[in-house]
């Protein structure tokens, strides 16, 4: 990434007295997208960027409809008057080649954070993922945010989610003016359409034999609300963001009244990859580690810096995948 | 088909002080069913097949952190489980030994599942540090997977220490209880490693008893927990200031080995100094 210095940029903090400026909501029109507009939009002027049609979009809201990677990014810092940039834009489609994934996730994002610096943004809030650490056997029981990011040692297709991650670390370390905070929520769950959601969906459950690791959930109102935190004046740096205290997976299925199926280890590989491979799931095989060895945080860091709480409970985020999709 | 459990077990479960949540789980995933289960288990073997006898019960502190550190024999921690049942059995107020098991094991199904639900975490210092800080007890056996590879002759001695319990103790003002468990190298007693096996398996290596099947004979076992050492620091002093205060304890786990060997009547192992 170049330099943040250009000539061509106006004065950093030109925005008026009492002017709070705009929040920019990249992938606005996706699910979590919609849920942060609701709440955002009620207190803040919102612009929201997205390439697809923001159909339902309230009357106050900006919406651009076009790609991230396009030249008219510019253009929204140029005018917009922006305070703050929360970043939902990101691409995490199993079926959608590396290539695409790249020049959306690293190539696309690196390009925005360059208007950021270049239009003296105040405030950039990513929305990470506690997934980059990765589930592995030799975890800690809490991951805290100083821990390596292994996540695409065994899963290589979400290298560039752990770009995203490293790309917005280097952004908060060469740009000290703009506040920058890295969101690393663990598993979120609601009408979103995310693989642990969907795999609660599921009609029966598949686990595998011989491993039920303890699983941290998060309603996707508590990670609007962890966003919330994270946009107040002060606030920056990494955090974890869990929900409710966690439980076994099984104890999660049995929640909603599932049936479950154990199958081993050896079968459920070979099975998914053929599945995935024909079309018939949407998991790939390597996500199937989320469902045999640990991957939770430790919150702590959040929960007193940034003074977020979770607000639903553990019954209400697990019944929280049955809402409309 | 269910483990009938003794009531007095379940009892006993409901007294180790840990924050249990309405499902009677732990957040680290310690579960009150699995640990019920473990205990009627080891239990059995304890009192039945090992006849394990517990000395210096009252030197583990009955609430707040603690160490307890031990020795290794016998092909398989058969006497890290014993050490378990004896902090569950023989204190006054049951608690939770929890031990920091080898990596290998997590990737294991089952045997990760067990190990969570009952509190046996996969040796990280990060995790260690954490249980600590929680006020929990830790089990460590500084020998590792090198004092379950001693062979029959070599049962009591010991074999080198690692120094990263010593540097956890001092950062969170931790006190460390040796231990000194006799009769591991009885009950397995090993004649040769079989590294071939254990790289089959994914384990370090396989026990090889003179009987072939590395099943435990019920061979009579002892605990002896000492008194509480102390040590001040932060855990960042220099190695040689560690090692000293790592050959502390392990004198002092030498010290109850061999003079419990002298009053049984049998000859200490010639590096137990």
């Amino acid at each position: 990434m170049s330099e943040t210095s250009h000539a061509d940029a106006p004065p950093r903090s030109a925005r008026p007295a009492g002017d709070e400026g705009a929040i920019v909501i990249t992938g606005i029109v996706g699910r979590m997208g919609k849920q942060v507009c609701r709440v955002l939009h009620r207190t803040h002027p919102v612009i929201g960027v997205d390439r697809r049609d923001f159909l339902d979009r309230p009357r106050d809201v900006v919406h651009h409809q076009f790609d991230l990677r396009r030249k008219k990014m510019r253009d929204v810092f140029r005018g917009g008057n922006v305070r703050a940039v929360v970043h939902l834009g990101i691409m995490h489609d199993p079926r959608a080649s590396t290539r695409d994934h790249h020049s959306w996730n690293v190539v696309g994002f690196g390009k925005m954070l360059e208007y950021m610096a270049q239009y003296g943004v105040e405030k950039l809030v990513v929305l990470s993922s506690a997934n980059i650490y990765g589930p592995r056997p030799d975890n800690p029981q809490f991951i805290t945010e100083e821990a390596p990011l292994l996540g695409s040692q065994d899963f290589s297709e979400i290298r560039d989610l752990i770009e995203i991650d490293m790309l917005a670390q280097s952004f908060f370390w060469r740009n000290t003016k703009t506040e920058t905070v890295i969101l690393r929520p663990t598993h979120i769950l609601g009408s979103v359409r995310n693989a642990p959601s969907n795999y609660l969906r599921l009609p029966v459950v598949p686990t595998l034999m011989g491993f039920d690791p303890m699983v941290q959930v998060i309603h996707q109102a508590d990670v609007v609300r962890a966003i919330e935190c994270a946009l107040a004046p002060g606030v920056h740096g990494i955090f974890n963001v869990a929900g409710p205290d966690p439980v076994p997976l099984t104890r999660m299925i049995k929640m909603l009244g599932r049936p479950i199926v154990p199958v081993p280890h050896t079968l459920g590989k070979k099975m998914l990859t053929d599945m995935f491979r024909y079309r018939l799931s949407s998991f790939p095989a390597p996500e199937l580690d989320h469902i045999r060895y640990v991957c939770m945080v430790d919150d702590r860091r959040a929960r007193t810096l940034m003074k977020y709480a979770h607000r639903h409970s553990l019954l209400e985020t697990v019944r929280a995948v049955e809402d409309a999709v | 088909m269910r483990l009938p459990i003794d009531p007095s077990i379940r009892a006993r479960v409901d007294r180790i002080e840990i924050p249990w949540n309405p499902h009677g789980i732990d957040p680290y995933g310690v579960s009150k069913a699995h640990l019920a289960r473990m205990y009627a288990m080891l239990g059995w073997l304890y009192r039945r097949y090992f006849r394990v006898d517990t000395f210096g019960a009252e030197h583990v502190p009955l609430t707040g952190r603690a160490m307890l550190i031990g020795n290794h024999s016998g092909g398989v921690a058969i006497d890290g489980a014993m050490l378990i049942t004896s902090a569950f059995m023989a204190l006054e107020r049951p608690r939770l030994a929890q031990g920091m098991v080898e990596k290998f094991m997590g990737r294991m199904p089952f045997s990760s599942l067990w190990q969570s639900r009952t509190g046996q975490f996969t040796g990280l210092p990060e995790t260690a540090e954490r249980l600590l800080n929680d006020d929990r007890l830790l089990m460590v056996f500084p020998e590792g997977a090198r004092g379950t590879a001693k062979l029959y002759w070599e049962r009591h001695s010991l074999v080198e220490f690692g120094t990263g319990f010593m540097r956890l103790a001092m950062k969170t003002h931790t006190p460390i209880v040796p231990v000194a468990i006799l009769g591991g190298g009885e009950a397995l007693p090993t004649v040769a490693n079989s590294y071939a096996l254990g790289a089959l398996v994914g384990a370090p290596y396989v026990p090889v008893p003179a009987y072939l099947v590395p099943v435990p004979l019920p061979a009579k076992m002892e605990v002896h927990y000492g008194a509480p050492m102390e040590f001040a620091g932060t855990g960042h002093e220099d190695d040689d200031v560690i090692n000293a205060n790592v050959e502390q304890v392990k004198r002092a786990i030498a010290t109850m080995l061999r003079g419990r060997l002298r009053e049984l009547g049998r000859e200490p192992a010639e590096g137990l100094s």
